[in-house]
Protein backbone atom coordinates (compact mmCIF):
# COMPACT_ATOMS: atom_id res chain seq x y z
CA UNK A 1 0.00 0.00 0.00
CA UNK A 2 1.37 3.19 -0.59
CA UNK A 3 1.78 6.19 1.77
CA UNK A 4 -0.93 8.28 0.43
CA UNK A 5 -3.21 5.83 1.14
CA UNK A 6 -2.04 4.97 4.70
CA UNK A 7 -2.69 8.49 5.77
CA UNK A 8 -5.78 9.30 3.64
CA UNK A 9 -7.18 6.21 5.60
CA UNK A 10 -5.71 7.46 8.73
CA UNK A 11 -7.41 10.51 8.16
CA UNK A 12 -10.54 9.43 7.35
CA UNK A 13 -10.60 7.17 10.47
CA UNK A 14 -10.05 10.41 12.49
CA UNK A 15 -11.95 11.91 10.54
CA UNK A 16 -14.71 10.24 11.99
CA UNK A 17 -13.74 9.75 15.25
CA UNK A 18 -14.06 13.55 15.56
CA UNK A 19 -17.27 13.85 13.28
CA UNK A 20 -19.40 11.74 15.67
CA UNK A 21 -17.35 13.21 18.96
CA UNK A 22 -19.05 16.71 17.09
CA UNK A 23 -22.25 15.31 16.73
CA UNK A 24 -22.80 13.94 20.35
CA UNK A 25 -21.70 17.77 21.61
CA UNK A 26 -23.65 19.64 19.53
CA UNK A 27 -27.28 18.08 18.63
CA UNK A 28 -30.25 18.28 20.07
CA UNK A 29 -31.31 15.17 19.14
CA UNK A 30 -30.81 11.84 20.75
CA UNK A 31 -30.78 9.68 17.84
CA UNK A 32 -28.01 12.13 16.15
CA UNK A 33 -26.00 11.00 19.40
CA UNK A 34 -26.41 7.24 18.73
CA UNK A 35 -25.52 8.15 15.26
CA UNK A 36 -22.34 9.73 16.19
CA UNK A 37 -21.33 6.55 18.32
CA UNK A 38 -21.42 4.64 15.53
CA UNK A 39 -19.66 6.93 13.70
CA UNK A 40 -16.78 7.01 16.33
CA UNK A 41 -16.96 2.42 16.37
CA UNK A 42 -16.57 2.94 12.64
CA UNK A 43 -13.28 5.16 12.31
CA UNK A 44 -11.66 2.45 15.15
CA UNK A 45 -12.35 -0.08 13.61
CA UNK A 46 -11.23 1.47 10.25
CA UNK A 47 -8.02 1.97 12.35
CA UNK A 48 -7.73 -1.47 13.43
CA UNK A 49 -8.27 -2.91 10.00
CA UNK A 50 -6.13 -0.92 8.53
CA UNK A 51 -3.11 -1.92 11.09
CA UNK A 52 -4.62 -5.34 10.50
CA UNK A 53 -3.51 -4.72 6.46
CA UNK A 54 -0.33 -3.09 7.14
CA UNK A 55 0.86 -6.33 9.47
CA UNK A 56 -0.23 -8.40 6.43
CA UNK A 57 -2.93 -10.45 8.69
CA UNK A 58 -6.40 -11.35 8.22
CA UNK A 59 -7.25 -11.47 12.22
CA UNK A 60 -10.90 -10.93 12.08
CA UNK A 61 -11.19 -12.33 15.83
CA UNK A 62 -10.34 -8.68 16.74
CA UNK A 63 -12.69 -7.32 14.16
CA UNK A 64 -15.33 -9.23 15.44
CA UNK A 65 -14.92 -8.31 19.31
CA UNK A 66 -14.73 -4.65 18.49
CA UNK A 67 -17.57 -4.52 16.18
CA UNK A 68 -20.14 -7.28 18.71
CA UNK A 69 -18.83 -4.00 21.77
CA UNK A 70 -19.87 -1.57 19.20
CA UNK A 71 -23.21 -3.02 18.38
CA UNK A 72 -24.14 -4.12 21.70
CA UNK A 73 -23.42 -0.21 22.71
CA UNK A 74 -25.31 0.21 20.24
CA UNK A 75 -28.58 -1.71 21.42
CA UNK A 76 -27.93 -0.53 24.57
CA UNK A 77 -28.23 3.14 23.81
CA UNK A 78 -31.38 2.00 21.99
CA UNK A 79 -33.47 1.04 24.80
CA UNK A 80 -32.03 4.17 26.74
CA UNK A 81 -33.56 6.37 24.17
CA UNK A 82 -37.21 3.93 23.57
CA UNK A 83 -37.27 4.67 27.53
CA UNK A 84 -36.48 7.98 27.63
CA UNK A 85 -38.99 8.71 25.09
CA UNK A 86 -41.53 6.61 26.79
CA UNK A 87 -40.80 8.70 30.23
CA UNK A 88 -39.85 12.46 28.73
CA UNK A 89 -41.89 12.30 25.62
CA UNK A 90 -38.89 13.91 24.03
CA UNK A 91 -35.66 13.07 22.16
CA UNK A 92 -34.13 16.87 23.03
CA UNK A 93 -31.10 16.02 25.45
CA UNK A 94 -31.94 19.36 26.72
CA UNK A 95 -35.16 18.80 27.97
CA UNK A 96 -34.18 15.87 29.63
CA UNK A 97 -32.40 17.76 32.47
CA UNK A 98 -33.23 14.89 35.20
CA UNK A 99 -29.45 12.97 35.08
CA UNK A 100 -27.64 16.31 35.51
CA UNK A 101 -25.99 17.89 38.73
CA UNK B 1 -5.69 2.92 -4.04
CA UNK B 2 -8.61 1.20 -4.01
CA UNK B 3 -9.18 0.86 -0.43
CA UNK B 4 -8.28 4.69 0.20
CA UNK B 5 -10.98 5.36 -2.63
CA UNK B 6 -13.77 3.52 -0.74
CA UNK B 7 -12.23 4.55 2.70
CA UNK B 8 -12.90 8.36 1.51
CA UNK B 9 -15.98 7.54 0.08
CA UNK B 10 -17.68 5.98 3.28
CA UNK B 11 -16.44 8.66 5.45
CA UNK B 12 -18.25 11.43 3.39
CA UNK B 13 -21.30 9.69 3.41
CA UNK B 14 -21.05 9.12 7.35
CA UNK B 15 -19.85 13.26 8.01
CA UNK B 16 -23.14 13.91 5.56
CA UNK B 17 -25.22 11.57 7.69
CA UNK B 18 -23.89 13.34 10.81
CA UNK B 19 -24.61 16.71 8.76
CA UNK B 20 -27.87 16.05 7.18
CA UNK B 21 -31.33 17.64 9.27
CA UNK B 22 -33.85 15.09 8.18
CA UNK B 23 -33.63 12.19 10.47
CA UNK B 24 -34.31 9.96 7.71
CA UNK B 25 -32.26 10.95 4.99
CA UNK B 26 -29.45 10.92 7.89
CA UNK B 27 -30.14 7.03 8.60
CA UNK B 28 -30.02 6.50 4.93
CA UNK B 29 -26.65 8.20 4.40
CA UNK B 30 -25.33 6.27 7.50
CA UNK B 31 -26.49 2.87 6.34
CA UNK B 32 -24.59 3.65 3.10
CA UNK B 33 -21.67 4.93 4.81
CA UNK B 34 -21.30 1.79 6.88
CA UNK B 35 -21.84 -0.58 4.26
CA UNK B 36 -18.97 1.18 2.27
CA UNK B 37 -16.59 1.20 5.10
CA UNK B 38 -17.45 -2.29 5.62
CA UNK B 39 -16.42 -2.89 1.95
CA UNK B 40 -13.41 -1.03 2.69
CA UNK B 41 -12.11 -3.23 5.85
CA UNK B 42 -12.66 -6.20 3.82
CA UNK B 43 -10.44 -5.36 1.15
CA UNK B 44 -7.71 -4.37 4.26
CA UNK B 45 -8.01 -6.96 6.76
CA UNK B 46 -10.14 -10.11 4.90
CA UNK B 47 -13.35 -10.78 3.71
CA UNK B 48 -14.59 -11.88 7.28
CA UNK B 49 -14.27 -9.02 8.67
CA UNK B 50 -15.84 -7.23 6.34
CA UNK B 51 -19.02 -9.55 6.44
CA UNK B 52 -18.85 -9.10 10.00
CA UNK B 53 -18.68 -5.70 10.35
CA UNK B 54 -21.69 -4.85 7.44
CA UNK B 55 -23.73 -7.47 9.27
CA UNK B 56 -23.66 -6.00 12.59
CA UNK B 57 -23.49 -2.37 11.12
CA UNK B 58 -27.17 -2.96 8.78
CA UNK B 59 -28.35 -4.62 12.05
CA UNK B 60 -27.85 -1.83 14.11
CA UNK B 61 -29.49 0.55 11.46
CA UNK B 62 -32.44 -1.44 10.72
CA UNK B 63 -32.90 -1.16 14.60
CA UNK B 64 -32.39 2.53 14.36
CA UNK B 65 -34.89 2.98 11.62
CA UNK B 66 -37.32 1.22 13.37
CA UNK B 67 -37.26 2.77 16.31
CA UNK B 68 -37.24 6.21 14.71
CA UNK B 69 -40.55 5.07 12.64
CA UNK B 70 -41.92 3.90 15.84
CA UNK B 71 -40.79 7.05 17.88
CA UNK B 72 -42.33 9.58 14.69
CA UNK B 73 -43.76 8.64 11.73
CA UNK B 74 -47.37 7.75 11.78
CA UNK B 75 -48.56 4.31 10.59
CA UNK B 76 -49.92 4.94 6.83
CA UNK B 77 -50.62 1.92 4.26
CA UNK B 78 -48.74 3.46 0.87
CA UNK B 79 -49.71 0.97 -2.56
CA UNK B 80 -48.96 2.34 -5.59
CA UNK B 81 -46.58 1.24 -8.23
CA UNK B 82 -43.76 2.28 -6.28
CA UNK B 83 -44.63 0.33 -3.25
CA UNK B 84 -45.23 -3.10 -5.73
CA UNK B 85 -42.14 -2.37 -7.87
CA UNK B 86 -39.84 -1.64 -5.08
CA UNK B 87 -41.00 -5.00 -3.28
CA UNK B 88 -40.21 -6.80 -6.65
CA UNK B 89 -36.79 -5.20 -6.61
CA UNK B 90 -35.97 -6.13 -3.12
CA UNK B 91 -36.92 -9.66 -3.54
CA UNK B 92 -35.07 -10.54 -6.67
CA UNK B 93 -32.18 -8.37 -5.70
CA UNK B 94 -32.07 -10.31 -2.84
CA UNK B 95 -33.15 -13.87 -4.68
CA UNK B 96 -29.77 -13.38 -6.51
CA UNK B 97 -27.65 -12.62 -3.94
CA UNK B 98 -28.69 -15.99 -2.34
CA UNK B 99 -28.70 -17.67 -5.92
CA UNK B 100 -24.54 -16.64 -5.66
CA UNK B 101 -24.07 -16.94 -1.71
CA UNK B 102 -25.58 -21.05 -2.53
CA UNK B 103 -22.83 -21.31 -5.46
CA UNK B 104 -20.04 -19.94 -3.04
CA UNK B 105 -21.11 -22.54 -0.07
CA UNK B 106 -21.10 -25.60 -1.97
CA UNK B 107 -24.46 -26.01 -3.41
CA UNK B 108 -25.83 -27.32 -6.09
CA UNK B 109 -26.54 -24.22 -8.38
CA UNK B 110 -22.53 -22.96 -9.23
CA UNK B 111 -22.76 -19.30 -10.32
CA UNK B 112 -19.12 -18.25 -9.72
CA UNK B 113 -16.41 -20.88 -10.44
CA UNK B 114 -13.48 -18.94 -9.34
CA UNK B 115 -12.65 -17.13 -6.35
CA UNK B 116 -14.39 -13.45 -5.30
CA UNK B 117 -12.49 -10.12 -6.58
CA UNK B 118 -13.09 -6.63 -6.04
CA UNK B 119 -15.66 -6.38 -8.39
CA UNK B 120 -18.34 -8.75 -7.25
CA UNK B 121 -17.96 -7.06 -4.06
CA UNK B 122 -18.30 -3.58 -6.00
CA UNK B 123 -21.42 -5.57 -7.42
CA UNK B 124 -22.78 -6.67 -4.10
CA UNK B 125 -22.69 -3.12 -2.85
CA UNK B 126 -24.54 -1.63 -6.02
CA UNK B 127 -27.25 -4.11 -5.66
CA UNK B 128 -27.36 -3.42 -2.02
CA UNK B 129 -27.72 -0.15 -2.41
CA UNK B 130 -30.44 -0.38 -4.92
CA UNK B 131 -32.38 -2.57 -2.54
CA UNK B 132 -31.88 -0.14 -0.03
CA UNK B 133 -33.40 2.47 -1.89
CA UNK B 134 -36.17 0.14 -2.46
CA UNK B 135 -36.46 -0.08 1.18
CA UNK B 136 -37.13 3.35 1.06
CA UNK B 137 -39.65 3.83 -1.32
CA UNK B 138 -41.27 1.02 0.68
CA UNK B 139 -41.31 3.09 3.82
CA UNK B 140 -41.63 6.32 2.93
CA UNK B 141 -43.48 6.49 -0.85
CA UNK B 142 -42.94 9.11 -3.11
CA UNK B 143 -43.03 11.29 -0.27
CA UNK B 144 -39.86 10.80 1.06
CA UNK B 145 -38.15 12.46 -2.03
CA UNK B 146 -40.28 14.85 -2.49
CA UNK B 147 -40.39 16.67 1.06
Amino acid sequence: MDPLSIYLLAGCSLALVFGGLAAIAATRNLVKIVMGLQSISLGALLLVALALGLAGKESYTIILLASSTAAASEAVSIAILILAYRKFGTLDPRKISELRW
Amino acid sequence: MIEAVFGFVGTLLVIAALLCRKISRSLFLLFLGSITLAVDIALLSGIVSGVIVAGLYAGAMVAMILVWLMLVEEEKTIVDLVYLSSIIGSLATGLIILYGVSSQIGGSIVLLDRPIVVEDIIAVVLALIVSSIGVVYILGGEKTWTR
